[in-house]
């Protein structure tokens, strides 16, 4: 088969490249081995919570760029970034939207009891945002090992509690079941009337982000009609539910769109010809399927989804072979503590400002191939708090720049 | 059991993300399944070849893929499961009536031939009481009833004309259950100028497979495989319709049953619409559809997402114009096969088809299209709407 645009890897970047290539008209492959990051790390969209509490992100992300012009969002530009978050924000309809807390990051309190900045939120965490100022209950669940109700009441000052489930006492029970379980009414009825009974002058309740995955706002507001306060979900650890929402809404967008989504198969072989990339062989033992295209977009990830892999010496991508910027040798890819500062993470792959793979001179590698995601080179998205931000922008720019070819 | 019954593979690679726990359909409707993080990978570091199995909770894996789909570590996860299963299903021993499920097409032929008797026995209250107390056959399943003439029979009086050949594995639920199936494949084929052969050829041995039965499957593959063979080798290659059938041999053949030239098929084996869809890609399919006014929903079964061939049947049925066609956004269908029909399983098997069911009703369609039967039966049971293969649609936009 043949398309306009093939886009390897599904995580965050790859689906924006998909949208906006579909978006434009595009016959479009994408093509992950598995589901991508979405469930591992992202609840709420990150873009710069490095920046000052009081900051407009807009003034934020300007000074940034002017300050690190190798950073993946100085290759993008400011407008192009706001377009590419505008247009994130759009796939999402009421009453489920993402939505921003005045034009700065806001803070929200995290499972682990702290409160984090971060950009943009779903409206099922709206009413923890910013939460410090207010009295709040937070409520986990017996079985439910993901989430621990005291580490997060703790630190805020709050109350912390664990309701037993109803029907399956001392059984372990993981973030699907719940959610699910959330989105029936009987249940909902059970758990809204043993928290509103545990409410002790609390005027919001929080709880894991599990509230459903079809249809959590209405989960939310019938919770809220039952309990008589506001109530708002908290991350958990993996798989996240949030992200599974963002990744179920692409999905389904991308397939009524006309897009090849296939995930769960790897790239075995790029076909190279001189500065071109033809296509790629998809392996499926022991079939192996060539895809043709004008055009591809590398998406994979860093070392997690296999975007990069490090040997004895050097830290590589298995797809195309890009030159990955190395800082030195082994000895100094890690800091000396957990909580330092680790060089390997700002390994990545080096691209031109239209995100094309460049050589060590700023020659193009190859010129029908655009580079989206982490996996570029020249940012520290967990200390920037960028994920979300770098792997929207990217992905939307590489798109628009790989289509005016 | 041979000595080497199962295949082995590395469970080390997971990096326990959890991705596979947001999609497993049996880990959400039960906390009796722990998941594939630790059905799979978590547990199978534990497990000894030579030491018995001790979580009986492992038969409940469904064996969707849906798991191994979502894996960016590339654990073969429903793989890990399977094999774990059958070492405990062994152990255990089998009922008779996972040997009747998985040894259909020993009887079907009968079963066609007096379809009359068989289907009131298969409707008939006394008899399925009979089936669920004495052999946990789930009473509240319809039993699929047998249709006369079988598939084959009608080809044998047909005759098939075409510039170029090609063969078709029909499977035996199509052969003695479902034969428009068969037929309409036969028609849009037809209409593509291709005459239509069928090879020889016996059940692809998933029902086995799936009850964790390897020496079994692997005799069916066995057998298959040197029919398909001859045919490929004739410059003739061939088309499944049925999803399952199709991944059993296009797969399940080589990885984990081991069946010489079995490599060599599937480079010449297609599903129906994936071929279908390469005739359009090559601009020679015959696309003159008549207006076909009709709202209709599609459902991939787990297998057609397991080809790792994207949904070709959509991609055809979106030529039709005037046809409302939207894809059905869930997940497993919960009959996996013959595991919906076993008593114990039955609960488990409508709580997943219950999220299948919602999302049909948002859709609200007349008509239910998927690839697979063990899905039509399954919506079927679930809605009472009408479901059929979408080559049956196709069909009907070209004859009408
Ligand atoms: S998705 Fe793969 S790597 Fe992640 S927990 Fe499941 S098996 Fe392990
Ligand atoms: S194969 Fe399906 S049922 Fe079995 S563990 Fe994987 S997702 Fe769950």
């Amino acid at each position: 088969m043949h398309y306009d645009l093939i886009i390897i890897g599904m995580g965050l970047s790859g689906l924006m490249a998909a949208k906006t290539a579909a978006e434009a008209g595009r016959k479009v492959l994408i093509v992950g081995k598995g589901m991508g990051c979405l469930t591992l790390f992202s609840n709420t969209i990150d873009v710069l919570g490095k920046i000052p509490e009081t900051t407009r992100l807009r003034d934020g992300l300007s000074q940034w760029i002017q300050d690190h012009p190798e950073h993946p969002y100085s290759k993008v530009g400011l407008t192009r970034i706001e377009e590419g978050l505008s247009s994130f924000t759009s796939l999402f309809y009421p009453p489920y939207i993402f939505q921003t807390i005045g034009d700065g990051n806001c803070f929200i309190p995290t499972g682990a009891g702290t409160m984090r900045p971060t950009y943009l939120i779903p409206d099922t965490m709206v009413a923890g945002a910013s939460g410090k100022e207010k009295k709040g209950l937070i409520v986990g669940f017996k079985g439910f090992r993901d989430f621990y109700a005291g580490y997060v009441a703790g630190p805020l000052n709050w109350r912390g509690i664990a309701l037993p489930l109803p029907e399956t006492p001392g059984q372990e029970i993981s973030a699907t079941a719940l959610s699910r379980w959330m989105e029936k009414e009987s249940f909902r009825k059970t758990i809204g009337q043993e928290i509103k009974k545990n409410l002790s002058g609390e005027t919001c309740v929080g709880v894991p982000a599990i509230l459903g995955i079809n249809d959590p706002i209405k989960v939310k507001m019938d919770l809220e009609e039952k309990i008589g306060v506001g109530v708002f979900e908290i991350p958990t650890l993996p798989p996240s539910i949030p992200g599974m929402r963002i990744f179920n809404r692409f999905k389904e967008w991308l397939i009524r769109r006309g897009v090849n989504f296939l995930s769960g198969y790897s790239i075995s072989k790029a076909s190279l010809k001189g500065k071109r990339c033809e296509g790629v062989y998809i392996h499926h033992p022991p079939v192996s399927s060539f895809y043709s295209a004008d055009r591809l977009i590398l998406a994979t990830g860093r070392f997690i989804g296999g975007g990069l892999v490090a040997g004895r010496e050097r830290i590589s991508d298995p797809i195309f072979n890009l030159p990955v910027r190395q800082p030195g040798s082994q000895e100094e890819w890690f800091g000396k503590s957990f909580f330092d500062e680790h060089p390997i993470h700002r390994m990545g792959i080096l691209t031109d400002s239209s995100l094309r793979p460049i050589d060590e001179t700023g020659e193009p590698i190859l010129e029908n191939v655009r580079v989206a995601g982490t996996i570029l080179s020249g940012h520290h998205c967990v200390n920037e708090k960028s994920r979300e931000g770098i792997e929207i922008a990217t992905g939307y720019w590489a798109a628009k720049k790989a289509m005016e070819q | 059991m041979n000595k080497k019954p199962w295949p082995k593979s590395n469970p080390d690679v997971c990096i326990r993300c959890a991705a596979c726990m947001a999609v497993c359909p049996v880990s959400r409707v039960t906390p009796l399944f722990p998941g594939p993080k630790q059905a799979g990978p978590g547990a199978e570091r534990f497990r000894k070849t030579e030491d018995p199995s001790v979580d009986p909770w492992i038969d409940l894996c469904i064996g969707c893929h849906l798991c191994d789909l979502v894996c960016s570590s590339g654990v073969p996860i429903s793989e890990l499961n399977l094999i774990a299963r059958a070492k405990y299903l062994d152990e255990k021993g089998r009922p008779l009536r996972d040997w009747l499920l998985t040894h259909s097409y020993l009887f079907s032929g009968i079963a066609s031939f007096f379809s009359v008797i068989t289907n009131f026995l298969l409707k008939n209250r006394a008899f399925k009481w009979i089936a669920d107390a004495f052999l946990s056959i789930d009473r509240r399943r319809e039993l699929p009833p047998y249709q006369s003439p079988t598939f084959r029979q009608w080809f044998r009086g047909h005759h098939s004309t075409g510039e170029k050949k090609i063969a078709y594995f029909y499977g035996c639920y199509i052969n003695t259950n479902e034969m428009d199936v068969g037929k309409a494949t036969v028609q849009v084929l037809e209409a593509n100028n291709f005459e239509v052969i069928l090879p020889p050829q016996e059940c692809c041995g998933l029902p086995m497979l799936g009850n964790g039965n390897f020496k079994g499957a692997r005799k069916m593959g066995l057998k298959n495989v040197p029919f398909l063979l001859k045919t490929i080798r004739s410059g003739v290659e061939i088309i499944f319709s049925s999803t399952s059938c199709g991944y059993m041999i296009r797969h399940d053949y080589s990885r984990l049953l081991n069946i010489p030239g079995s490599e060599e098929v599937a480079e010449h084996l297609f599903d129906l619409f994936e071929f279908l869809r390469n005739l359009r890609e090559n601009g020679n399919l015959n696309t003159h559809f008549k207006e076909f006014p009709l709202k209709v929903a599609y459902f991939a079964p787990c297998h057609l997402r397991s080809l790792g061939i994207g949904l070709p049947a959509l991609d055809i049925l979106r030529l039709i114009p005037s046809l409302q066609i939207e894809n059905i956004e869930a997940d497993c269908c919960g009959l996996g096969g013959t595991f919906g029909f076993k008593k114990e399983k039955y609960d488990i098997s409508q709580e997943i088809g219950k999220d299948l069911k919602a999302a049909i009703n948002r859709l609200n369609p007349e008509i239910v299209l998927t690839d697979c039967e063990g899905c039509r039966m399954q919506i079927r049971h679930l809605t009472g709407l009408k479901v059929l293969h979408p080559i049956q649609i196709l069909r009907d936009a070209w004859m009408r």
